[in-house]
């Protein structure tokens, strides 16, 4: 053994090397404040190896990134702990470089001899921060996007080249396929090769000039390298990892939803170690400003860095050097403290109060409601309406408002604790959809056909200015709308003892949650609230109008039929009205009443012989509603099963089922339902079979739309979710 | 170089010498350099692309929203865009790549239309109907009713789009404009 370790010592001086390396002189012996560059070298190995099998296992390109980690962090086994490593470690590298960078310093070792030194740790800081910012696009979900992108807009205000700069960048006009693939080839490969050959080159010149003696210290014996010095950097190096361990595990870093250009991200944020550029931004206007903001200082600020250690010669300018750095880290903690400050104070203040101001902006829309275009605040925006209602007291105005500001931030607060929160939620449900296995299209086509997370954003879109979507308890998507004074036969009175007196215009549409269901029936059969609506006139809204009552059919045949024949019921009839409900409630073929459904139509087949097929069944099920509407008179109006009786009311055939659904917002004036003037102010949505483009809504939009109202999306089986207990299909499209 | 000519006197076959290794540095060096950088030609050829690529400009007509989706009370909705859209090799069915607003005045006037871009840094801009504001969420830029800046860092007004009413449809010239500078620059 020796004898071989003789041998390849001859031809290569290895022990020569080993002994070099690690018998390191180190004047006043080691310290445990010299572990900081040791652990940065550390960090990066971490990196290396952690990013080289992450690369094993990810695939750049727009249907395949998010994908890629989607499946890594799933669904192979510690593929999670192997990001929350790579994530948390780059983290921890400019936390670490950021001590490095101050210490360095303010124990003036950048001063002679070392200054080549000192500007290449600068010229690393600056691959660090390119690391840190190629790496958080990769996944390609939501925030990474979004937050690249203000990145690589930024570099496009740069004058002359910018443009350019962010063309070659992005790879092409838009985010796509080559803003992954340029990104990740600068991540994995120019970066960190650019960065060992630094990395060498900076510990090459500090053995060179070994470390820089604290002059202040009492003199200790010189040491080396190896053990003692060694010791404390694996020790320091051990409670890093641990952290990070601990962080992974603890508190694994989110994959957002996969990327969307077209969505509305309202939660867009760089990292946090980027937050004080980005706040530092809002200061500044224009295009000037901008530059100013997001390149010159920051450029004069780095071009100050690598001035350091000439100015330093002197002490006033290692003082002038010492001062710049603490000015410099404590503005930038301070700058993500106020950004931070900015997004999370509604969370960090929750009860903070603000019905000084809400009560006047209250008292503006109050007047605006009630007097229309004759109101004293109609058609002024924000600030003239202020000074209209500051009139008498121009004095309070300024004070209002600081306030008013103060508010709006706090509100803005609010909004983005939402986005976050929406963020959060879309997140997992593109993991649930995605655990189904992703088509070639990528997961990003899971979300977009989801009934669950689309239906919503239509219903929001296109029907929340009449109809809400919210239950008994208010939650949901609920709008109080502005109770309009008119006159004429539409109108009804607001007091119904007076009837003479004052009057509203419908302006609502019944509350779908649930609709179809026996419950929403029940409800609605109920002669004390198919017309109920409750107007406020001290606030001038409209709330608590389930049904009819703020619509024009307040008072149609329907709901006369409703209050003459099923008020005082007896107990035969509120037995028949039961009946009824379940038998019209079962064309509506609900999921989540499936097994009431099936109880009935097992009771309605009952007589039937067991030779009986499908089509007898079936026959028997439509005798048997048909009989059940019939008792209480609804086919004298109402189509039910057949072809030529009845028709002045709409068609309850598959009342409420998808298809009924789909046709009636296709085109609620149709025949089968309210056709001309009985059709009150509802649009159609998709009146042009043919042609869908000429469409409100296109095909698979309606079907989301009704397949949510419905309440019928795919849920995974541990479902925690009571609004789908049903296991709906994948959606498909 | 055979059978080389004898030097007159040692003098000058010394300057002959230091010639030839000039000569021979220069040549060294520069192919040296040359053989160094050779192989990022090929590739820097094809990475600067993008620059030399013609970029399509002026926008698209797209069809955005019936005329009666945009009732005249002078408050802005948003509506999708839904195009074809094309990346690299791969060609996207029509699908929503973007929104719009869209606001009528009055019953006489076709609407208004406003794109959703952020002009400051890209972000998706909303309309908060209670202060009748447009507002971006990212650096809390804030756009009056006719687009026009109220605070923030935004450099120019939202930008407008074109509208055309072609029967019951409302069609827009969807493009976008290049960030941070204070004039509307199509892109």
């Amino acid at each position: 053994m020796r004898r071989l370790l003789a041998w390849i010592d001859d031809r290569t001086d290895l022990h020569g090397i080993v002994h070099g390396a690690l018998f390191e002189p180190i004047p006043g012996g080691a310290r445990w404040r010299y572990v900081w560059g040791s652990t940065l070298v550390f960090t990066f190995v971490v990196q290396v190896l952690t990013g080289l099998v992450l690369w094993m296992f990810y695939s750049p390109g727009a249907q395949s990134a998010w994908e890629s980690v989607y499946f890594l962090e799933r669904h192979i086994a510690g593929g999670w702990l192997l990001r929350g490593v790579h994530h948390y470690t780059a983290q921890a590298m400019v936390v670490l470089l950021a001590i490095h960078l101050a210490q360095v310093v303010i124990d003036g070792a950048y001063k002679a001899p070392r200054e080549f030194n000192f500007w290449i740790g600068l010229l690393l800081m600056l691959v660090v921060l390119g690391l840190a910012l190629t790496g958080y696009l990769l996944p390609w979900d939501q925030k990474g996007y979004w937050a690249t992108k203000v990145a690589t807009r930024i570099a496009s205000s740069a004058p002359v080249a910018g443009p350019d700069m962010e063309r070659l960048a992005v790879g092409g006009n838009d985010y796509g396929h080559y803003t992954l693939t340029r990104f990740f080839a600068l991540h994995a490969g120019v970066l960190p090769a650019t960065m060992v050959l630094l990395i060498a080159i900076h510990v090459a010149l500090f053995r060179k000039h070994g470390v820089t003696p604290h002059s202040s210290r009492k003199p200790r014996p010189d040491g080396f390298f190896w053990p003692e010095q060694v010791l404390r950097d694996a020790v320091a190096c051990l409670v890093i990892f641990g952290i990070v361990l601990a962080l992974s595990v603890y508190l694994q870093p989110e994959l957002g939803a996969p990327a969307d250009g077209a969505d509305n991200y309202a939660a867009a944020r760089p990292e946090w170690y980027f937050l004080f550029l980005f706040q530092f931004l809002k200061f500044f206007k224009g295009h000037t400003g901008e530059v100013i903001g997001a390149i010159v200082i920051p450029t004069l600020i780095l071009g100050f860095m690598f001035l350091m250690p000439l100015i330093g010669r002197s002490r006033l300018g290692h003082a002038i050097c010492i001062a710049a750095i603490v000015v410099l880290l404590f503005g930038a903690a301070g700058l993500t403290v106020s950004a931070l400050y900015d997004d999370y104070q509604a969370r960090w203040f929750p009860s903070r109060d603000y019905s000084d101001v809400t009560s006047v902006l209250d008292e503006i829309d109050i007047d605006l409601r009630k007097s229309g275009d004759n109101s004293k605040f109609a058609r002024l925006d924000e600030e003239q309406k202020l000074k209209v209602y500051f009139k008498d007291a121009p004095d309070k105005l300024t004070a209002f408002r600081s306030r008013l500001a103060g508010y709006r931030a706090y509100q803005a607060s609010q909004e983005y604790l939402d986005a976050v929160a929406l963020a959060h939620e879309n997140a997992e449900r593109a993991q649930q959809l995605a655990a189904q296995g992703i088509p070639p299209a990528g997961a990003l086509s899971l979300l977009r056909n989801d009934p669950k997370t689309q239906g919503p954003r239509l219903f929001k879109q296109h029907c929340a200015a009449c109809h809400d979507h919210g239950d008994s308890a208010g939650h949901g998507i609920v709008t109080p709308r502005p109770l309009e004074l008119g006159k004429g036969e539409k109108t009804r009175p607001i007091n119904p003892k007076q009837p003479d007196g004052l009057r509203a215009v419908p302006t609502g549409a019944p509350n779908l949650y649930g609709f179809g269901s026996r419950e929403w029936l029940t409800g609605f059969l109920d002669p004390k609230r198919i017309a109920a609506a409750h107007f406020d006139e001290k606030t001038m809204l409209v709330t608590d109008a389930p049904y009819f009552g703020n619509t024009a059919h307040w008072n149609g045949e329907m709901v006369g039929v409703v209050k003459d024949r099923l008020a005082d019921l007896d107990e035969d009839g509120a037995a028949n009205l039961k009946k009824l409900i379940a038998a019209l409630s079962a064309e509506a073929e609900l999921q989540s009443q499936a097994t009431l459904d099936a109880e009935l139509d097992q009771q309605a087949a009952a007589k039937l012989a067991a030779s009986a097929d499908d089509a007898e069944r079936r026959q028997k099920i439509i005798a048997f509603r048909t009989k059940a509407l019939g008792r209480l008179e609804c086919t004298e109006c109402h189509k039910f099963h057949q072809s030529d009786e009845g028709g002045s009311a709409p068609d309850l055939t598959g009342y409420a089922s998808r298809q009924w659904m789909i046709d009636f917002i296709s085109n609620p004036a149709h025949s089968r339902f309210y056709p001309g003037k009985s059709n009150d102010r509802m649009p159609a949505f998709a009146p042009d079979a043919k042609k869908p483009d000429n469409n409100q809504l296109q095909p698979r939009e309606l079907e989301m739309l009704v397949d949510w109202l419905r309440g019928e999306w795919y849920e995974p089986r541990q479902s925690s979710n009571p609004a789908a207990t049903t296991a709906a299909t994948q959606p498909t499209g | 170089m055979a059978n080389p000519v004898p030097p007159s006197s040692p003098a000058s076959a010394q300057t002959q010498l230091q010639r030839r290794n000039v000569l021979a540095a220069v040549a060294a060096g520069g192919l040296g350099l040359l053989a160094a950088v050779a192989g990022v030609v090929p590739g820097l050829n094809a990475l600067i692309r993008p620059l030399l690529n013609e970029k399509p400009a002026g926008g698209k007509k797209v069809r955005v929203a019936l005329l009666d989706a945009v009732p005249p009370d002078g408050v802005a909705r948003s509506f999708p865009v839904i195009d074809e859209r094309v990346d690299q090799w791969s060609r996207y069915p029509r699908e929503k790549i973007g929104s719009v607003f869209l606001v009528r005045d009055s019953k006489d006037e076709p609407p208004r239309c406003f794109s959703a871009t952020c002009p400051h840094l890209g972000c998706a801009v909303e309309y908060k109907p209670q202060q009748g504001e447009f507002r971006c969420p990212c650096h809390t830029s804030a756009f009056a009713q006719d687009g026009s800046v109220i605070s923030g860092p935004s450099p120019r007004p939202l930008d407008t789009l074109e509208v055309e009413v072609r029967g019951d449809q409302v069609w827009v010239n969807y493009q976008k404009f290049r960030s941070v500078v204070e004039e509307k620059i199509p892109e």
